[in-house]
């Protein structure tokens, strides 16, 4: 992260010199800001019929769930109509498992019993997506007021957890009555990344003359392009790629799934402050 | 101590006074001026009188209280708006003869006396109205025409009766009670004409009150009836004398015969025309009703001059002076010239009437070549008139531009004007205007070689056969006398015009073109260049035209403006547009501040009383504006300005050669939109620099403002 931001200093810095800097708004172009982004969740990350989890209530009691997501970000007007911005937007959501796995496991006798079925409750997933953007204002308009239309890299890391206890395969050894149970998904917090690409309309306007308030919709292209893939739901056997969801990459493969759901499509508003 | 001495002393002083602060016309003329202190009304709050003004009617037990309200407002704007524009005079020679008027026409009515505030209007337009406040304006062109100081009298006797009777906001509630009626199923032609009907009886009413008033005077009654005759011939210059074809020639420079007239055409009488869509009654009426006042009434011992026929005459010649510089202005060089025609009769060796002169024939020049095109917002934005639209003497004047090729234009302007630069050498303006005809000379396909000859050359043309049908006797001496007119022209006549300079003078034979055609870069007259299509459209639509302009640090601001139109109600924006436009004084104050721009705040709003020399400057920008807007720019050519000399000791007192002129105009309605302005001119060069012009949907908020703003100080320092 630290490395992030430096990168950005540097090239708001290098950019002040090199191209010629716009007037900002009344001469102010750097802003720091909160940003929350959200979206309904229309289609089901986890395959069944219209549910989705989000941070607050469980989508699966017929609530309305909403994504959401808390974003931090840096913005410099340097040129008339352009800003370059850094943001780092954070998340913390669930996936309800719903998705049928092959599950492997060995006795301490060396047995190997496979089982197929969902696992039980859910894991949780905490993202963070870098994205480095360039705001482009609309004819007419001075960064940083006015309509822009966005677009930029995104990195989009999350980790997950689960509770073994709760997320687990279960059956009864049909000859020896003995239990077998499946309850590793993999390590705890493991890391992925994927990348997007980040577009978005959006509409920034003052405050008295240093709060910004800017609204807007922004889009994960990638993430989008997907939309009618996850709406059919992940399979166990997946047969383009013709590799068995295991309890071993059932995650991996899940939570692609659900990160997308979070970042395709949001509403945003955040709030700025122009610092100089 | 002898008093009757001192107080001969005193007159004296008082009269020699008088006479020394009077221009010397012989000589030269300035353009009028305001002097002294600004009157309140420069000063006041509007706000507060509107508020005043509806607290009193408020109180009274007058009817219609809603639309008095709107007049009142309305027409307090209206006021603030005629004397803030920059086109009124305050103080000047003229102001000071017709407040001395109004002091002899109420000299037995104090109180209505200091009720009345009278003020000049740098127009040509012959006309003077009055409003309920009290204010009268008498436009400069009226005063040129009068014939008699009698005559101003009475007109100033019509509008005060204006004003005792409140025709003002009595009209305005008329007005707008018979536009109700169209929706019970009246035509808009009969609410025209019942409007006119109204209007024309309060005039009548007041040319009869008026009479009265002037009854009270010593001045003849006929010259209230003649003062008729002004209005209704006010569509001819003030004065009519034949224009001689001598008048631009020189020895060696005769002008043909066939550009002039032989006949000029007469004058139609007006005077009885259908009055019924006219605000004002016909003129015979009118006379015809002031004629039986005067047969009731002994006229003997009346005389047409109390303040004194040479004041009069000396105060008409200055109108008379500045209405050459308004026809200037406003482009209207064939009256222009006209009008300094008449004037040289009186005045042959003022140096103003030479540079009017000059200009004229330079403008026309540029006119015939294309170079100078009238701006579709000029009221001459057909071109000049063609000569058959024109009555009486001017007519030649109309004729002559018509008939005589552009070159021939160039090789009259040039003579004349480079003669007037040699009788007054030390004149600039005379001289950067004979340097621009020599480059105008240059794009001609002559040089120094097609002028240096001294035979005359006799060109023979044959008849020209006529080959259409047999013509009666008449026609056919008509035909005849017309082949002979051209058969007797020289068609290289203009050739022999500087056979004289080039033998005399070496400056003249140094700038004369060697051969043509060539293009002057610097033609030294205004930075004028000569126009080129060569700019691709595709740059102009990319807005390029602008890109090249240089970094600018210092601009004088005029007074921004803030428009709302309500497309939906006919409701006065008027006080919403006035504390918006404080507003946007601030913002762009503040915005030019924060980037330590400079800014010379030229707002007639802002003044204080002693201000006047800032109210003169505003005048001068603004006539400057007004000329520059009158024709169009293209790319590549700068537009003459010839109407505001004063512009270059403007920008020499500033600092600057740069204007912004800048405002917010916000359209109400079911859609709402805003339109943020800006443009800054160079006034060295007359070009444009600078504009924005940009639509953005919604209202004007602050933040719109703020960032357009402080972006245009921004683009202007950082260029």
């Amino acid at each position: 992260m630290k490395r992030i931001f430096f990168y950005f200093l540097f090239l708001v810095f290098a950019s002040s010199v090199v191209a010629q800097i716009g007037p900002g708004y009344l001469g102010k172009r750097f802003m720091l800001g909160y940003g929350f982004h959200f979206s309904p969740a229309i289609l089901g990350s986890n395959g069944s019929e219209g549910s989705i989890i989000g941070r607050g209530p469980h989508s699966l009691g017929g609530d309305p769930a909403f994504n959401s997501t808390h974003d931090g970000f840096l913005e410099f007007a340097f040129k008339n109509r352009t800003s370059v911005g850094l943001s780092c937007r954070y998340y913390n959501s669930t996936f309800d498992n719903s998705t049928s796995v092959y599950g492997y496991t060995f006795t301490p006798n060396g047995q190997q019993y496979i089982l197929s079925g969902e696992p039980g409750g859910f894991y949780q997933i905490k993202g963070l997506n870098y994205a480095l953007y360039f705001k482009f204002y609309n004819k007419r308009y001075v960064a940083p007021w006015g309509r822009y239309f966005l677009l930029g890299p995104v990195v989009n890391t999350y980790r997950s957890f689960y509770d073994p206890g709760i997320m687990k395969l279960e059956t009864t050894d049909g000859s020896g009555g003995a239990k077998i149970r499946i309850d590793n998904f993999g390590a705890q917090g493991e890391l992925y990344a994927r990348g997007d690409l980040l577009f978005g309309w959006g509409r920034n306007r003052m405050i008295g003359n240093r709060v910004t308030i800017d609204y807007g919709v922004n889009f994960q292209l990638v993430a989008l392009g997907f939309i009618l893939w996850d709406a059919i739901g992940e399979s166990p056997f997946d047969i383009f790629s013709e590799v068995q969801t295991t309890n071993y990459n059932y995650i991996e493969k899940t939570s692609k799934r659900r990160v997308r759901e979070v970042n395709k499509l949001n509403v945003f508003v955040k709030v700025g402050v122009l610092l100089f | 101590m002898n008093y009757s001495r001192i107080f001969a002393a005193l007159v004296f002083c008082f009269i020699v006074g008088d006479v020394l602060s009077q221009q010397n016309l012989k000589e030269n003329f300035t353009p009028l001026k305001s002097e002294g202190v600004l009157p309140e009304i420069f000063t006041q709050n509007i706000r507060n009188v509107i508020k005043a003004d509806i607290t009193d009617l408020n109180k009274s037990k007058e009817k219609d209280k809603m639309i008095k309200t709107v007049y009142l407002t309305e027409a307090n704007y209206e006021i603030e708006k005629i004397v803030k524009s920059g086109n009124t005079l305050i103080n000047d020679e003229i102001t000071k003869y017709l407040n001395k008027l109004k002091d002899i026409v109420l000299s037995n009515n104090a109180e209505l006396k200091a009720k009345l505030n009278i003020f000049t209007l740098k127009s040509t337009v012959v006309n003077a109205y009055s409003y309920d406040k009290g204010y009268i304006f008498f436009d400069v062109g009226l005063i040129a025409q009068a014939e008699s100081e009698a005559q101003l009298a009475y007109i100033l006797c019509h509008e005060i009766s204006h004003y005792t009777k409140r025709h003002n906001i009595q009209g305005y509630v008329k007005n707008r009670q018979l536009e109700k009626e169209v929706y019970e199923g009246k035509s808009t032609d009969d609410i025209i004409i019942e409007k006119c009907q109204y209007s024309k009886e309060n005039e009548s009413e007041a040319d009869m009150e008026g009479f009265k008033l002037f009854e009270g005077t010593n001045y003849n009654f006929i010259q209230a009836q003649k003062a008729f005759d002004v209005l209704q011939y006010a569509h001819l210059p003030f004065e009519l004398i034949e224009f001689k074809k001598s008048f631009l020639e020189t020895e060696n420079l005769k002008l043909p015969a066939g550009y002039f007239l032989k006949e000029v055409s007469s004058i139609r009488n007006n005077g009885s025309d259908d009055d019924t869509k006219s605000t004002h009654p016909n003129t015979v009426k009118r006379k015809a009703a002031i004629e039986d006042l005067i047969k009731a009434r002994a006229n003997e011992g009346r005389v047409n001059n109390i303040a004194g026929e040479e004041l009069f005459k000396y105060i008409r010649d200055l109108a008379r002076f500045e209405c050459c510089r308004l026809y200037l202005k406003n482009r209207d060089y064939p009256n222009a010239l006209y009008a300094a025609y008449i004037l040289r009769e009186k005045y042959p060796d003022n140096k103003y009437l030479t540079q009017v002169i000059s200009k004229c024939l330079y403008a026309i020049t540029l006119y015939k070549k294309g170079d100078l095109r009238y701006g579709s917002d000029s009221y001459l934005e057909n071109g000049i008139s063609s000569y058959d639209k024109v009555e009486s003497f001017p007519q030649q004047i109309y004729h002559l531009i018509e008939k005589m090729p552009e070159n021939e234009w160039t090789i009259v302007s040039l003579n004349y004007t480079y003669r007037a630069h040699k009788k007054f050498e030390s004149d600039s303006l005379l001289s950067r205007l004979s340097d621009s005809l020599f480059g105008l000379i240059g794009r001609t396909n002559w040089g120094i070689v097609d002028f240096v000859r001294t035979n005359r050359k006799e060109v023979k043309t044959e008849p020209v056969k006529d080959t259409t049908s047999p013509k009666s006797k008449t026609e056919l001496i008509a035909n005849l006398q017309k082949e002979n007119n051209f058969k007797n022209y020289d068609t290289a006549y203009y050739k022999d015009a500087f056979v004289d300079l080039f033998m005399t003078d070496k400056e003249f034979a140094r700038k004369f073109p060697t051969s043509g055609p060539t293009v002057s870069s610097s033609s030294g007259f205004s930075d004028y260049k000569p126009r080129s299509y060569s700019t691709s459209k595709k740059a102009m639509k990319k807005g390029n035209r602008y890109k090249e302009m240089e970094k600018v640090s210092k601009v004088i601001t005029l007074e921004p403006f803030y428009v709302i139109i309500n497309t939906n109600e006919k409701i006065s924006e008027s006080v919403e547009a006035d504390e918006k436009q404080e507003i946007l004084i601030n913002t762009i104050n503040t915005c030019a501040g924060k980037q330590n721009f400079e800014l010379v705040t030229l707002d007639p709003g802002l003044i204080t009383a002693t201000d006047v020399s800032k109210m003169n400057d505003y005048s001068v920008i603004n006539d400057w504006i007004y000329e520059r807007f009158d024709a169009y720019e293209n790319s590549k050519s700068s537009v003459p300005i010839l109407g505001t000399d004063e512009i270059r000791d403007i920008t020499k007192k500033y600092g600057t050669t740069h204007i912004l002129k800048t405002g917010i105009g916000y359209v109400k309605g079911k859609k709402k939109y805003t339109v943020f302005y800006a443009a800054i001119y160079d006034m060295r060069t007359n070009k444009m620099v600078y504009l924005k012009q940009e639509v953005f949907k919604g209202k004007p908020n602050k933040d719109l403002i703020n960032a357009k703003m402080y972006q245009l100080f921004y683009e202007l320092k950082n260029g």
